[in-house]
């Protein structure tokens, strides 16, 4: 009877009553989707291996988060999608032909190290999936570097990136590098940083529902081109022309679905040029100096480092910041 | 293209599906529970007690200061006493319990035997009409309740130079303004016009949101009998009826932080108050009733009926057959900005536009979930505020910071809260950080 009565009080409530049907999870598992093209090229390039990389980091990935979860006295919804997008974002970052025990490792630290050490879902400062991509190319420089070269499904035939060519070999080794290739994916690399096109199409519908903004991809890519484009002005025997930067590695990747992490990067209008710009000047400083040939793991994740303080000093203009009238 | 204000804004659905519905009125209720303090500002001094005999037009209690507004009942009738009772919104406050000497007589025939006083609008002073204006305890209806005499008195320095009249009506499902301006267009102009005497004939704007295009063109046709009246349609978006945000769309004028629209020479007055003007001139009638938007999914025939203050909810249950068994929220006011009640027996007052029954899945308590710096919530903040930050700085009681980053500017529209997909309660948190800073003050 007293159950009954208390069912039937009006509930006290601060308003507003109701929302949109926006949820984590929908943006989460919606993010996950826009990367099937880019997937599916993936697999068509290398085959069945790259289907395994990926089923096996969103497995390991999801099982590290569920497991997490059993210890900590906070709630952690693993199933969220977010420690899926992890591992499927942590996947494009890996060559086809990666062991098991790396993609665990890999796992590992991208929710462990690189996520729930700072507290869980929207509290870490860096990329999980990068953190997890550096952290095995330091580690194991070999595993990381041996690519599978496209169409050949033999598992001993391994090559370079042509970034890797560039780097080792000088621009004249990639005298009969089509940008067409790049541009579809016929080329050496991990699963994600192979076909701009595809990646393109899943950031369009991810613009279209406002989960990005085309301030830090823009940004990224514009001064990939840029600064690439001033060096090969400046000697183009030295230096490879800014569409083959644009178009290798990983900057559409990073550019449309590392950089954007919305954990990770700014907040505000202004913060998000720079950290665009950033990211883009890094990658290129990286590339061209460093000793790695691809740096837009670490121009990002330098980047990530400094999302406090853009966030802090380079605030968006509120209303009424006006001198009268 | 059609006027709005640039910064933020949301648009929720508009359900406002009692727009055809024309004003109804209902019979005298057999009891009335008059709120003394339905207003900003100090509180009223009740000035009858047990056992008075109150005619309508009445005071029941009187304003102790500027900041403050009388009170009047509605009805012929004896006071029973003098409660403490639950308002709309859950907080207790005093009540002129009424026993109307005519229950169940129609209301329109109690209207219709008021006289219509023919006045002169040129031999008005503006001392006149601020005095009437405030002896007839008329507040801002469109929510706040602020006394409209005070908001009418700017101090000398600051210059009016344009009136806005507020029809945007931004609020999902309420629709008594819009049936007012189709209804009563007429007296809406009219009291204009007293508006326009008092500022000297400074130009005057009615802000209209477009998904009310029968309101706008009845309210032009009446506006070509009088000069320097116009109509200004909106673009539909909410929060389009908070202040700062209608005076930015009709004018492009930004009030500035921490200020008033009097610093950009402007003054904004709701329909309803408008209509409460023209009353109070030209049937020399006090505030007494109001139009009320009777809606939800509970409510199975919604519509619009003119409620005389005090009138308990319970009343309208069984005119528009409202599924009691059902209900589980009831709101005074919008869904965005409204507050939810816990009893029916509470009294509608000067500022309850509208009263809406939902059941449970109008709610859904769900669990606050991390903050993923979507952005979602700076982007919807009308104001431009970093809502994300400035909840966390409340939670770890960074107030000095929140201060600094202008949280007082909040408007409390409830977009933030309404666009967050992890559902944390952003608004809650601002309104929550703003009072512990007035408090400290």
């Amino acid at each position: 009877m007293e159950a009954n009565q208390a069912n039937r009080l009006l509930i006290m409530d601060s308003s507003p009553q109701g929302r949109v049907v926006e949820s984590t999870r929908r943006i989460m598992y919606t993010v996950s989707l826009t990367l099937v093209p880019a997937l599916a090229v993936s697999v068509w390039i290398f085959g069945w291996d790259a289907l395994r990389v990926i089923v096996l980091c969103s497995l390991f990935c999801v099982a590290t988060e569920a497991l997490i979860a059993r210890f900590v006295s906070y709630k952690i919804d693993y199933m969220d999608g977010s420690a899926l997008l992890t591992g499927i974002l942590l996947a494009m970052n890996l060559p086809a032909n990666s062991p098991w025990w790396i993609i665990f490792i890999g796992s590992l630290v991208a929710i462990v190290i690189g996520k729930q050490v700072f507290g869980g879902l929207g509290q870490n400062i860096f990329n999980p999936a990068l953190v997890a991509r550096v952290f095995l190319l330091i580690s194991f420089p070999v595993e990381l570097t041996s690519w599978p070269v496209p169409g050949q499904k033999v598992d001993a035939a391994t090559g370079a990136t042509p970034l890797g060519i560039l780097k080792t070999e000088g621009v004249g080794a990639l005298a009969d590098t089509n940008l067409a290739d790049l541009a579809m994916g016929n080329m050496g690399g991990s699963l994600g940083e192979i076909s701009a096109i595809a990646l393109l199409i899943g950031a369009a519908y991810m613009i279209y529902k406002r989960y990005i903004t085309w301030e830090v991809p823009i940004l990224f890519i514009g001064s990939v081109f840029v600064f690439a484009g001033i060096f090969w002005l400046i000697d183009p025997n030295q230096y490879a022309s800014p569409a083959f930067h644009v178009l290798t590695g990983g900057v559409f990747l990073g550019a449309f679905y590392m950089a954007t992490d919305m954990v990770s990067s700014p907040l505000t209008y202004k913060g998000k040029l720079v950290f665009g710009f950033g990211c883009g000047f890094f990658t290129i400083v990286i590339r061209l100096f460093g000793s790695y040939p691809e740096g837009v793991s670490f121009a990002i994740l330098l980047m990530n480092a400094m999302v406090p303080l853009l966030d802090k000093y380079l605030p968006d203009k509120k209303f009424g910041m006006v001198k009268n009238g | 293209m059609l006027k709005t204000f640039k910064m933020g804004g949301i648009h929720p659905p508009e359900e406002k599906i009692t727009a055809d519905q024309p004003i109804t009125y209902g019979e005298v209720p057999t009891q009335l529970l008059i709120p003394v303090d339905q207003h900003i500002g100090k509180p009223c001094e009740i000035i009858v007690e047990k056992g008075s005999v109150v005619k309508r037009g009445d005071l029941v209690a009187k304003s102790t200061g500027f900041i403050s507004s009388n009170v009047h009942s509605p009805v012929d009738g004896k006071v029973e006493k003098i409660v403490r009772f639950p308002q709309l919104g859950g907080q207790i406050r005093d009540c002129v319990l009424v026993t109307p000497e005519n229950p169940g007589v129609s209301y329109l025939e109690v209207l219709k035997n008021e006289s219509e006083n023919n006045i002169d609008i040129d031999l008005l002073t503006a001392e006149d009409i601020r005095k009437t204006i405030s002896e007839a305890g008329i507040v801002g209806m469109g929510g706040a309740g602020f006394p409209t005499h005070v908001k009418l008195s700017p101090p000398p320095d600051k210059k009016i130079e344009a009136l806005i009249i507020n029809g945007a009506e931004c609020e999902p499902y309420i629709t008594s303004d819009h049936r007012l301006m189709l209804e009563k267009s007429k007296e809406i102009l009219k009291g204009i016009a007293i508006l326009q005497k008092l500022f000297g004939g400074i130009p005057i704007y009615i802000g209209i949101e477009f998904n009310k295009a029968d309101a706008i063109e009845a309210l032009e046709r009446e506006c070509k009998s009088y000069a320097n009246i116009s109509v200004v349609p909106l673009q539909v978006k909410y929060p389009q009826g908070g202040e700062k945000q209608l005076i930015k769309a009709v004018l492009n004028r930004e009030v500035p932080s921490k200020g008033l629209p009097m610093d950009v020479g402007v003054v904004v007055q709701n329909v309803a108050t408008v209509l409460a003007i023209h009353d109070a001139f030209y049937h020399k009638r006090p505030l007494l009733e109001r139009v009320v938007t009777i809606s939800g999914n509970c409510v199975n025939q919604p519509g619009n009926i003119l409620l005389p203050i005090g009138t308990p909810v319970s009343y309208v249950i069984n005119k528009f057959e409202i599924d009691t068994e059902k209900v589980r929220v009831l709101i005074s006011g919008g869904p965005m900005m409204g507050k939810t009640s816990y009893s029916f027996e509470s009294p509608i007052t000067k500022t309850t536009s509208a009263l809406l029954f939902f059941d449970e899945a109008r709610i859904l308590r769900r669990q606050e979930n991390p903050c993923i710096r979507c952005g979602s919530c700076i982007e919807a903040c009308p104001m431009g505020l970093a809502v994300a930050q400035l909840t966390e700085m409340i939670k770890a009681n960074n107030i000095e910071t929140s201060i600094k980053d202008s949280i007082m500017d909040c408007i409390e529209c409830g977009s933030c809260s309404y666009v967050c997909p992890a559902d944390r309660r952003l608004v809650h948190w601002m309104r929550f950080g703003k009072l512990i800073i007035k408090r400290e003050n």
